[in-house]
C-alpha cells in the first residue's frame, strides 16, 4: 500500500519510552517540498550539463541510454526507500541516522563518511567544473584574455559555504530558483533544437546505421557506462539530511524527493535525446559541457547563453546543495560524539551547524585545485568517482537497511508518512544494480576503488579503537520508537 | 566507566568527556586519514589517455558514418573543435571489443577486500546495536527472540 498520510495511525503495542532529550539550541524547522526538489534536483542537474557524456565515452551513445535506463531504475529505488525511511527518521543526518537505529554505531559512522565524502568530492567536482566553464565559455562567447581558475573555485566554494553558514532557508530558496532556471533551459533547448521533430534538426541516423557507433565495446562496454550513469541522478538521496528543518519531513520528504526523481528522469532523457542526435558521439564522451556544446550547434546565439547560463547555474546548485548536505552529516555524527563534539554546534543566532560548514570548506577547496595545479584535468574523473563510489557503497547499506527497518518496526508498530509499494523488490533491484556498478568501477577505475575502500576500513578501524569509548550507547537511539522486534 | 540504572537494573556506560585538545587531535587524525589516502591517490593516478600522435586527415577521410562527419563538420565551423583533436577523438574511439579486459586476480583481490571491510563493519555494529539497545530499552524480556533466529 502506498499513501501519505495526514494523521498519525493507532500504535499497538506499549507505549515508547520518550526519546533522550538533545540538549541546548536545534535547527530551524523551516523547509517545505519546494526546497526539498530544490535541493535534490540542484545537487544533481549539473550532471545533465556535464559529467554524464563520460558514459558515452566509455560505452557509445547507446550504452550511454541503457546506463540511463538502468541507474534511473536504482536512483528510483533509492527514491522509495529513502522516502518511507526518512518520513519516519526525521533527523539531521539522513541515512546516517537511519543506520544508527537499524544497524548499528559502526555503519553508521561509516555511513556518515560515506555522506561527507560524496557531497564534498561532488562540491569538489562543481567548483572545479566552474572553473574550466568560466574558461570554455568566455572563450566561446568571444573573451580572449585568460581567467584565473583558482580565483572561481576559491570564491564559489567560499560565498556558497558563506549562503550556507547564513541560514537554511534562503539557501536553498535560492537553490529551487537557480536550479528551476537551469531545468527550463534544457526544456527550451530541447524545443530549439525541435526535439518534438526528429528528422528536421536532430541526426540519429550514424547512431543506427552500425553497431560500431551504437555499442563500440560491445556489451562490456553498457557495464563500463553504468559508472557514469550515475552522474544523471547522483545525490538526488541528499534530500534526506534535511529532514530535521522541514516543517513537516513526513510531506515535505516524499512529495520533494519523489518529485525530484520524476523531474530527473525527465531532464536525462531530454538531455541524451538532444545531444545524441546534435555531437557526433566521438566528441561527447570527452566533452566538458555537453549541453552547452549542443547549443552552440545550432547557431543560434541566444540558446547558447540560456545554455551557458543554465550550466552554470546548475554547477552553482550542485555545489549549494552539497555543502549543506555535508555539513549536516558532520554535524551529525559530531553531535552523536562519533567525530569531536565540538563538530555538533549550532549557530546561536542563523541556526546552522556553523562548525562543520566552515571544517568543509578547505578540503573541498583542495581537492577542487588539485587538477589545475597538477594540469591534469583528466583527474577530475577520479575525484567524481570518490563520491560515485562513496555513494555506491551507500546504497549497498540501504539494502539491509531496508530490510531490518521492515523487520524490525512492521508495518503498523511506527507511523510512517509514506510506505512504499512492492517491498521487497526495490531493495532487491537496489542491491543488485549497484554489485553492477561496483563492477563496471572496477574496469575503469580498479585502484581508486580499492583505495577507497581501504581508507573506510583504516577509519573504521580508528573508529571501533579510538572514538567509540567518548560515545554514550543508549543516547545514540532518538528516536522515540518502541523496542525492535527480537531484541 | 558504567553506572547501574535503578529502574532497569542495566549498566549504564558513561563515556568520558573528552578534552578540547584530544577534539583537536582526533580532528586531525581523521584530516590526515582523508588526505593523506584519497589526495595522495589522486596525486598518483594517471588516466590513461592516447599517447600516440594521430596524423591529421580531412574530414572527408576519417573513418565515421556521413552523418558524423556533417555534425564535425559543423562543431569546427563553430569552434567546438578543431580538426587535429576531432582526429585524435576517432582515433581514441575505435571500435574494440576488448577495451575492458578483466584481470581476474585482481577481480578477486578487489572484491575480496571489499567483502572483509563489509564484513567487519557489520559484525562490529550488530555487536554495538545490542548494547545501545539494552541500554536503551533495558534487558531484552523473555519473550524476545533474536532477530537472527527470526531469520
Amino acid at each position: 500500500m502506498t499513501e501519505i498520510e495526514s494523521r498519525p495511525p493507532q500504535v499497538p503495542g506499549p507505549p515508547a519510552p520518550p526519546a533522550p532529550p538533545r540538549e541546548g539550541l536545534s535547527l530551524s524547522k523551516v523547509l517545505g517540498p519546494i526546497h526539498i526538489w530544490g535541493l535534490g534536483v540542484g545537487i544533481v542537474l549539473v550532471g545533465e550539463f556535464m559529467g554524464w557524456n563520460f558514459a558515452v565515452g566509455k560505452g557509445g551513445m547507446f550504452g550511454a541510454l541503457i546506463a540511463a535506463w538502468v541507474v534511473g531504475v536504482l536512483y528510483t529505488c533509492v527514491a522509495m526507500i529513502d522516502s518511507e525511511v526518512t518520513s519516519t527518521v526525521a533527523a539531521a543526518g539522513g541515512q546516517y541516522t537511519q543506520a544508527k537505529h537499524t544497524i548499528g554505531p559502526l555503519m553508521a559512522f561509516n555511513v556518515g563518511l560515506f555522506l561527507v565524502l560524496e557531497y564534498t568530492m561532488l562540491e569538489a567536482a562543481d567548483a572545479n567544473v566552474m572553473s574550466y566553464l568560466a574558461t570554455t565559455i568566455s572563450g566561446q562567447l568571444g573573451y580572449h584574455g585568460s581567467v584565473n581558475q583558482y580565483a572561481f573555485i576559491v570564491l564559489a566554494i567560499m560565498v556558497l559555504a558563506f549562503l550556507n553558514y547564513r541560514g537554511v532557508l534562503a539557501t536553498l530558496s535560492i537553490n529551487f530558483i537557480i536550479t528551476g532556471i537551469a531545468f527550463l533551459a534544457i526544456v527550451v533547448l530541447f524545443f530549439g533544437t525541435q526535439g518534438f521533430d526528429p528528422t528536421s534538426q536532430l541526426h540519429f541516423s550514424g547512431l543506427t546505421s552500425s553497431e560500431s557507433n551504437g555499442l563500440p565495446y560491445g556489451w562490456l562496454g553498457v557495464f563500463a557506462a553504468l559508472q557514469f550513469g550515475m552522474w544523471y541522478y547522483l545525490g538526488i538521496e541528499g534530500t534526506c539530511q534535511a529532514a530535521e528543518e522541514c516543517r513537516s519531513a513526513a510531506r515535505s520528504i516524499p512529495l520533494g524527493t519523489m518529485t525530484g526523481i520524476i523531474t530527473l528522469l525527465i531532464a536525462a532523457a531530454l538531455t541524451w535525446f538532444v545531444c545524441a542526435g546534435t555531437l557526433p558521439w566521438q566528441y561527447l564522451g570527452v566533452s566538458i559541457t555537453p549541453l552547452f556544446d549542443t547549443a552552440l550547434m545550432t547557431g543560434t546565439k541566444s540558446l547558447a547563453i540560456l545554455l551557458a547560463i543554465g550550466t552554470i547555474l546548475a554547477t552553482l546548485a550542485s555545489a549549494n546543495g552539497c555543502i549543506n548536505d555535508a555539513s549536516r552529516a558532520w554535524f551529525s555524527m559530531g553531535r552523536d560524539n562519533y567525530l569531536p563534539a565540538w563538530f555538533g554546534a549550532i549557530h546561536p543566532r542563523y541556526r546552522t551547524p556553523f562548525r562543520a560548514i566552515i571544517f568543509l570548506v578547505p578540503v573541498a577547496i583542495a581537492f577542487a585545485v588539485l587538477p589545475v595545479l597538477l594540469n591534469k584535468p583528466e583527474l577530475l574523473g577520479t575525484i567524481i568517482t570518490f563520491s560515485i563510489l562513496s555513494a555506491l557503497l551507500m546504497y549497498s547499506f540501504m539494502v539491509p537497511n531496508m530490510f531490518r527497518f521492515r523487520r524490525l518496526w512492521p508495518i503498523g508498530t511506527l507511523h510512517r508518512g509514506y510506505t512504499h509499494p512492492f517491498h521487497p523488490l526495490p531493495a532487491i533491484t537496489l542491491g543488485l544494480i549497484a554489485a553492477m556498478v561496483l563492477f563496471a568501477t572496477f574496469l575503469g577505475y580498479g585502484t581508486v576503488l580499492v583505495t577507497l575502500v581501504v581508507f573506510y576500513l583504516l577509519a573504521s578501524v580508528w573508529f571501533v579503537v579510538f572514538r567509540y569509548r567518548y560515545v554514550a550507547r543508549g543516547k545514540q537511539f532518538t528516536m522515540p520508537w518502541p523496542r525492535p522486534k527480537g531484541y | 566507566m558504567t553506572d547501574v540504572n535503578a529502574a532497569s537494573g542495566v549498566r549504564v556506560y558513561q563515556p568520558p568527556k573528552q578534552s578540547p585538545r584530544g577534539q583537536l587531535v582526533d580532528s586531525v587524525i581523521i584530516l590526515v586519514l582523508l588526505m593523506v589516502v584519497l589526495f595522495g591517490v589522486t596525486y598518483f593516478v594517471q588516466s590513461s589517455t592516447s599517447a600516440t600522435e594521430v596524423e591529421t586527415r580531412p574530414l572527408s577521410e576519417l573513418p565515421i558514418t556521413p552523418t558524423e562527419k556533417q555534425q564535425y563538420a559543423v562543431a569546427i565551423e563553430h569552434g567546438i573543435v578543431d580538426l587535429p583533436t576531432a582526429n585524435q577523438q576517432v582515433a581514441d574511439n575505435k571500435q574494440d571489443s576488448n577495451k575492458y579486459p578483466i584481470a581476474v586476480g585482481t577481480l578477486i583481490i578487489t572484491f575480496g577486500v571489499i567483502g572483509i571491510y563489509l564484513a567487519f563493519v557489520y559484525l562490529v555494529s550488530f555487536k554495538e546495536y545490542r548494547e545501545v539497545i539494552r541500554e536503551r530499552f533495558g534487558p531484552p524480556s523473555s519473550t524476545a527472540s533474536s532477530p537472527e533466529a527470526d531469520s
